[in-house]
């Protein structure tokens, strides 16, 4: 895929099945196989991407952050992870100046 | 930035065996924010000190399975913990201590995450969805690495983190060998 957020590397000594994100299972042939995969930009999740899979089989477009999201976040709001992740760290910090964290 | 390197393997020379896997999870590697009352949590060595929480990302994941080959296979999958106040204590396997040794660059020093390999305590983890998650045929082993800004994050808050987790689901009931890389913010 272009600008992919990571690749996953398997090594597998004969033709197996592989699982991917609780989503789809694939069979990989003996040997090395490499997949590109993306982080979910709305709750960090791994996807791994099947090549030339149709986007809509590997999750969706954010038409608002223009990033990739999982098929879980697919029909969901666009609130990116990082903006979770500041919101709670700022209550975090603020119920800690009250002594409460 | 500091870079850390942990595999459970280090966990067995600090004590703590490797757990045989069964039909229920258990956590391998977890990396956790962690709170001013856990002691060994502590950056000063045990001191319960001013706490400075720090953001921390998983950014390479490396797992198989040291067992004689068998058609069997394993599910792994990445969670987010809510290792709550001193509960945290119960996880089994704490190497916060040994730290200092985990840092790819030596000059970095100590992590300040609470680390642990080989936990059997699973009552912490977040009953929502995995963030990684991929199920291998047992002779298989598996690296995921992540690009810049693609990292499993977990934020500077007390008690939030991560643990890399496996059920031997089939039949396999024996060991598994995981590493995992983070970086402390």
């Amino acid at each position: 895929m272009r600008n992919p957020g990571g690749y996953a590397v398997i090594t597998s000594p004969e033709q197996a099945r592989v699982n991917f994100d609780k989503f789809r299972c694939d069979e990989i042939s003996a040997g090395i196989t490499e997949v590109d995969t993306f982080t979910c930009f709305h709750c960090a999740k791994v996807m791994h991407v099947k090549t030339k899979a149709p986007m809509d089989e590997v999750g969706s477009m954010c038409r608002n952050c223009m990033k990739m999201v999982c098929p879980r976040c697919a029909s969901g709001p666009c609130v990116p992870f990082l903006k979770k992740l500041e919101l709670e760290e700022k209550r975090f910090q603020a119920l800690r100046s009250y002594g409460l964290a | 930035m500091a870079n850390y390197t942990l595999s459970n393997s280090t966990g067995i020379t600090y004590g703590t065996s490797c757990q045989a896997m069964t039909t229920t999870y258990k956590s391998i590697i977890t990396v956790a924010v962690g709170t001013s009352n856990v002691a060994s949590g502590a950056p000063s060595g045990g001191v319960v000190t001013v706490y400075p929480p720090r953001r921390g990302k998983i950014y390479d994941i490396l797992v198989g399975q040291p067992a004689t080959p068998a058609d069997t296979y394993l599910q792994w999958d990445v969670m987010r913990i809510s290792a709550a106040g001193s509960s945290q204590n119960t996880f089994a396997g704490a190497l916060t201590s040994a730290s200092s040794l985990f840092a790819c660059d030596p000059a970095d020093g100590s992590a300040i995450a609470f680390i642990s390999a080989n936990s059997s305590i699973e009552t912490n983890v977040t009953a929502i969805a995995d963030l990684w998650s991929v199920a291998i045929n047992q002779r298989a082993s598996y690296r995921w690495v992540a690009a810049p800004g693609s990292e499993l994050t977990y934020p500077a808050v007390s008690s939030a983190g991560l643990a890399l987790r496996a059920l031997g689901a089939g039949s396999y009931t024996g060991q598994v060998s995981a590493t995992v890389m983070f970086q402390e913010q």
